[in-house]
């Protein structure tokens, strides 16, 4: 197994180090790791919202947009465009702090979790010991900020917003983390680099070594409790348009509104980034040899948008739980299962370690 | 709940729609062809008009003013004809009381202005014509009616840019 | 037959009335009573109790300012037989007052009120006697004849007490919720929220206060008159004919049935023959335009539950049948296509076929809506088993259209009173079993089958029948003779009636619209009581409301 090689922190703090004092370098890796995600989530945001409008359009039989530009490309940019020329109203009676801290606080957590994806196998920002532990830790804070948004902006449908969206994402935490060991235990690692790492090879020599082979159910499960920890379609109770007008985000506009929504779908990407490294193998994928560094980042990027389309394909199918019935599928349904699947797992760890499957298709 | 295998085909659905062609038709760029009897903006005839009111009878919301004289022949003529379509219902009663299908509908239908008073317009003005289309008719309104059908909705939406571009 | 039924009625109900109560028989059948305005509720509750009369059809009242009375008129409506009556009061028109029916039809609440509105008619004992349509402070009461309109304008409230101003009947106190509802430590436990006048999913501008705890509805008040028009008090200074348009624009998504409703009316009053190729010609476009509305009910179902795709590929469809407006008349939503006597004009050539390959599509296409919606198990979670209307309920409230037929009440103008020339197609009436959001639901569904099955059949009686005339001879100006008439049809919405007064004019002296969705409103506080928001939002979907047809 490759070990520290993997990382680009200390690769990129080492060589900024020749040049510079150590506190400059370090800080300076910080700086522009932030950016970079700044950047890769604002171009996300543009593309995914762009691909939404499209894929949502056709499965409605609709074109969705077409005029902005060659094929609407530009219709996000220039949405965003307006979002930020929009005039930044805080309604009088709210909680000032909290209101104007909740929407960064959402795009802050959403950005954390970037800092943990492998995107290829020398890119990832900080390759943490406790990787998938971090991404989880970091998922469930976005719910307290917009329960803090919820609570703040002093309008009803806002705080049932909030409270439902906290109700949600507190619930499907536990299925979710409880999936997420199978691929854990598989790899005997926390960190997601390693977790990838480990998904290397093929079995009977077509059959790449992707946990999703082994861990069907919790890839499932996982997929569904992403759902509804970005509070997509058939979890989307947070902001549900039909009861809660927009829920969380009813009182918010411009800019403000536009964070929530870049960090709906960062939020939306980092799921299914994050079901690729634990599920699909990661980067892993056939190299060509012209720009061999590129591809597997091509091939990341290809699984997650291939994820994210699942995920908008169930959006513009599916409909809305109610919430009483969204708490019974998590508690009743889904922790069932994914402690079922801490079974399976394990029984795959031992048959694995016990090499019989190694000696029986020479894996 | 138990099983989701109507859920999944809802998935292909879905799937089955992304795969086939759109139905929408890019408004501004293409435009459907309406049916002939398709009621949208009016089109007056004045040279067909012998002021005999009916339309103004017929008219639900009273949208339309005619005013005739009574000629050296014993003949009404029309002088003015207005309609102010702020009230208009597009309901179509009043071509269908027109004998001589002076006024009739088209199938315009960017009918919206900048303005109420926009709305309100005078389709033709002027000492009477005859029904050969006389070149002595007054006013803007009346020779653009001359050479054609005065068309209602559209002068009102032409009319209204053109104001608010000034 | 049915005269003789009523005859026999008459007969009985005259020795048990002896006093203050006159019967008499109109010339379609149907038994009048004309009460002294004191028996009036006595008579009913005889009337309820002894003669199954069991729902109220419709309360109304006109304004005979030459006789110097306002009668209030009382509907009533027996289901099972179905058998109608109407009990007249009539009133003083210095001092209107009459007891209220409240206690006999809770169904009375709203039509006492809006006649309170309109009329001026005071209904002593009434748990909540304010305007309906109107707002508190408006002077005068509009439909008396006497009325002159000045310009007037509804009063400026400070936002933030208006919606704490408590103008609806009902346990529900805008402006004290914690009381007695406190958790103890004497911190209020619920909290009202106004979903609407602008929201979502009230498809119009409805407005429900709605009192909460946690996620759950305690209690709601709609309140309604936002989009009120006037629109009975508009067409009584238009000419018979000018006032199909306004029909139109009642329940927009049923226009062809509403121009129905009057032009049948008029045609009743005025004693006009219509050609029978017409008549088929109406037939198809009433049922076209019912499955056009239910299919919008169907599509907002789906939304509101939040499934945003299956409207898109109901409106595909929708702008199928539009077109076929569209040929036909020359408008797609408002077609303004009847005429007393007739149709506006016939059909162009390519209708037909276009009907019959639409006719052939259709099935598949209802398959489609089933698999993505129908089949679908958070929807059928989502709906199955949520509210429940009883038949008890149904009635108390004159529930009528699908939601009365999902409670299992075999009721459907089409076959129990047919009209024009329903009685000549075989058609099923679907009914349901729990009256839930499911129900309500479904049964537009099967009703969209029936639809087809109808205009299938409507359109070989079509090609039977050849071309001919669509429009009888009727004059101009029209003066139907003095008199009154009423007539009822099936609109997609429900029961809906239109009773007509004429003073022999050429305008309509009295103009009633019986709203079914008005009326089916009542029961909504009732329906959503304990069920979650998104419950509310189920079977709120369920009423199909059009609020154009509401507030009129």
């Amino acid at each position: 197994m490759l070990e520290k090689g993997l990382n680009a922190y200390p690769a990129v703090v080492n060589w900024l180090a020749g040049f510079m004092p150590d506190w400059l370098a370090e800080a300076l890796y910080r700086v522009g790791a932030g950016l970079l995600i700044l950047i890769m989530i604002a171009t996300l945001a543009l593309v995914l919202v762009y691909a939404l409008r499209k894929i949502m359009g056709h499965m409605q039989c609709r074109l969705g947009p077409r005029v902005t530009g060659p094929f609407g490309l530009l219709q996000t940019a220039a949405d965003a465009l307006k979002l930020m020329q929009k005039e930044d109203i805080i309604p009088a009676n709210v909680d000032r702090f909290l209101f104007i801290i909740a929407p960064y606080l959402v795009f802050f957590s959403c950005g954390m979790i970037f800092m943990v994806l492998p995107l290829s196998p020398t890119w990832v920002l900080n390759d943490l010991d406790v990787g998938v532990l971090f991404f989880v830790a970091f998922g469930s804070l976005a719910s307290f900020s917009l329960l803090m948004a919820g609570f703040s902006s002093n309008n009803k449908y806002a705080l049932i917003g909030g409270m439902r969206s906290v109700a949600q994402v507190v619930s499907y935490e536990v299925p979710m983390v409880l999936s997420l060991l199978g691929a854990v235990m598989l790899a005997g690692s926390i960190s997601t680099q390693q977790i990838v790492v480990a998904q290397e090879g093929l079995w009977l020599g077509f059959i790449p070594r992707w946990f999703i082979f082994l861990q069907p159910l919790g890839f499932v499960i996982y997929f569904l409790c992403g759902l509804a920890e970005t509070g997509q379609t058939p979890f989307d109770l947070p902001e549900g348009e039909s009861e809660l007008i927009a829920g969380y985000q009813s009182e918010y506009s411009g800019m403000r509104f536009a964070l929530f929504y870049l960090a709906e779908f960062g939020n939306a990407f980092a799921i299914s980034a994050m079901a690729t490294t634990l599920f699909l193998g990661g980067w892993h994928g056939p190299v060509i040899s012209f720009l061999p560094w590129l591809w597997p980042f091509i091939w990341f990027m290809v699984k997650a948008l291939a994820v994210t389309f699942c995920m908008m394909w169930v959006r513009s199918t599916w409909l809305r739980f109610r919430i009483d019935q969204m708490m019974d599928f998590a508690w009743k349904i889904l922790v069932p299962l994914s402690l079922l699947n801490i079974f399976i797992s394990a029984g795959e760890v031992a048959i694995i370690r016990s090499g019989i499957i190694a000696r029986w298709i020479g894996g | 709940m138990a099983h989701g295998i109507g859920a999944l085909k809802g998935l292909r659905v879905t799937l089955g729609v992304f795969l086939t062609k759109p139905i929408t038709i890019e408004y501004p760029f293409k435009k459907v062809k309406f049916s002939p009897v398709y009621r949208g903006g009016f089109a007056f005839h004045p040279d067909r008009c012998n002021a005999c009111k009916s339309c103004q009878n017929s008219c639900p919301n009273k949208v339309i003013t005619i005013t005739g004289e009574r000629g050296e022949d014993k003949k009404m003529r029309l002088v003015k004809y207005e309609m102010n379509l702020n009230y208009c219902l597009y309901c179509g009663l009043c071509v269908e009381a027109c004998n001589k299908n002076a006024i009739t509908m088209t199938d315009q239908i960017d009918l919206a202005a900048y303005d109420r008073r926009f709305l309100k317009m005078e389709l033709f003005k002027g000492p009477s014509i005859g029904p050969a289309g006389g070149s002595d008719a007054g006013g803007d309104k009346a020779a653009k009616a001359a050479g054609g059908p005065a068309k209602a909705g559209g002068s009102a939406a032409e009319e209204g840019q053109r104001k608010v571009s000034q | 037959m049915k005269t003789k039924d009523a005859e026999k009625k008459k007969a009985a109900l005259s020795r048990r009335f002896t006093e203050g109560v006159t019967f008499e028989l109109s010339k379609d059948g149907v038994l009048e009573a004309v009460v002294a305005p004191p028996q009036a509720v006595n008579v009913l509750q005889t009337l309820k109790e002894e003669y199954d009369y069991h729902q109220l059809h419709d309360l109304t009242a006109v304004d005979y300012i030459k006789d110097n009375q306002i009668t209030v008129l009382y509907r009533l409506m027996n289901l099972e037989k179905p058998d109608m009556m109407v009990v007249k009061a009539p009133l003083d028109r210095s001092q209107p007052e009459v007891a209220t029916a409240t206690g006999v039809y809770p169904a009375a609440n709203w039509l006492e009120r809006e006649v309170y509105d309109y009329f001026g008619v005071k209904f002593t004992g009434h748990p909540n006697l304010t305007r309906m349509m109107m707002w508190e402070g408006f002077e005068g009461h509009p439909f008396r004849k006497d009325f002159t309109a000045v310009d007037q304008s509804p009063p400026n409230y400070d936002p933030l007490e208006t919606s704490y101003v408590d103008f609806t009947e009902g346990p529900l106190q805008l402006t004290d919720v914690s009381g007695n509802r406190g958790n103890g430590n004497g911190s209020p436990r619920t909290f009202i929220l106004n979903f609407g006048p602008q929201h979502p999913s009230t498809h119009g501008v409805f407005r429900a206060a709605t009192e909460l705890d946690g996620e759950t509805i305690v209690d709601m008040k709609p309140i309604l008159g936002y989009l009120h028009r006037g629109l009975e008090k508009i067409v009584e200074n238009r000419t018979w004919a000018q006032v199909i348009p306004y029909t139109d624009r009642t329940d927009y998504l049923g226009a062809m049935n509403n121009n129905h409703v009057y032009v049948l009316a008029v045609e009743k009053l005025a004693g006009i023959e219509v050609p029978v190729r017409a008549e088929i010609i109406r037939v198809i476009m009433t049922e076209l335009n019912r499955i056009n509305s239910h299919l919008m009910m169907v599509g907002c179902v789906g939304m509101d539950c939040g499934a945003t795709t299956p409207i898109m590929y109901m409106w595909r469809e929708r702008e199928k049948i539009n077109d076929m407006f569209e040929m036909a008349c020359g408008g797609r939503l408002l077609t303004t296509y009847f005429r007393i006597g007739g149709v506006a004009r016939d059909l162009p050539e390519e209708f037909v076929p276009r009907l019959r390959k639409f006719l052939k599509e259709m099935p598949g296409w209802i398959d489609q809506y089933n698999n993505i919606l129908s089949g679908n198990e958070i929807f059928q979670k989502r709906v199955k088993s949520v509210g429940h209307l009883t038949q008890e309920m149904a009635l108390k409230y004159s529930v009528t259209g699908p939601m009365l037929r999902s409670t299992g009440i075999n009721y459907d103008v089409r076959k129990a009173d047919p009209y024009s020339l329903y009685s000549k197609f075989d058609f099923k009436i679907p009914l349901g079993k729990n009256g839930d959001a499911w129900d309500f639901y479904w049964l537009r569904m099967l009703e969209i089958w029936q639809s087809l099955r109808i205009i299938q059949q409507a359109l070989d009686y079509l090609e039977e029948v050849g071309p001919g005339p669509v429009q009888a001879r009727v004059s101009k100006v029209l003066k139907p003779p003095a008199g009154e008439a009423y007539v009822h049809i099936e609109s997609p919405k429900g029961d809906l009636g239109c009773y007509l007064v004429s003073d022999g004019g050429t305008n309509p002296y009295r103009f009633r619209w019986r709203p079914p969705l008005f009326i089916n409103l009542q029961s909504l506080p009732e329906m959503v009581r304990g069920w979650k928001i998104a419950d509310f939002i189920a079977i709120f979907a369920g009423y199909d409301a059009v609020m154009g047809e509401v507030d009129r």
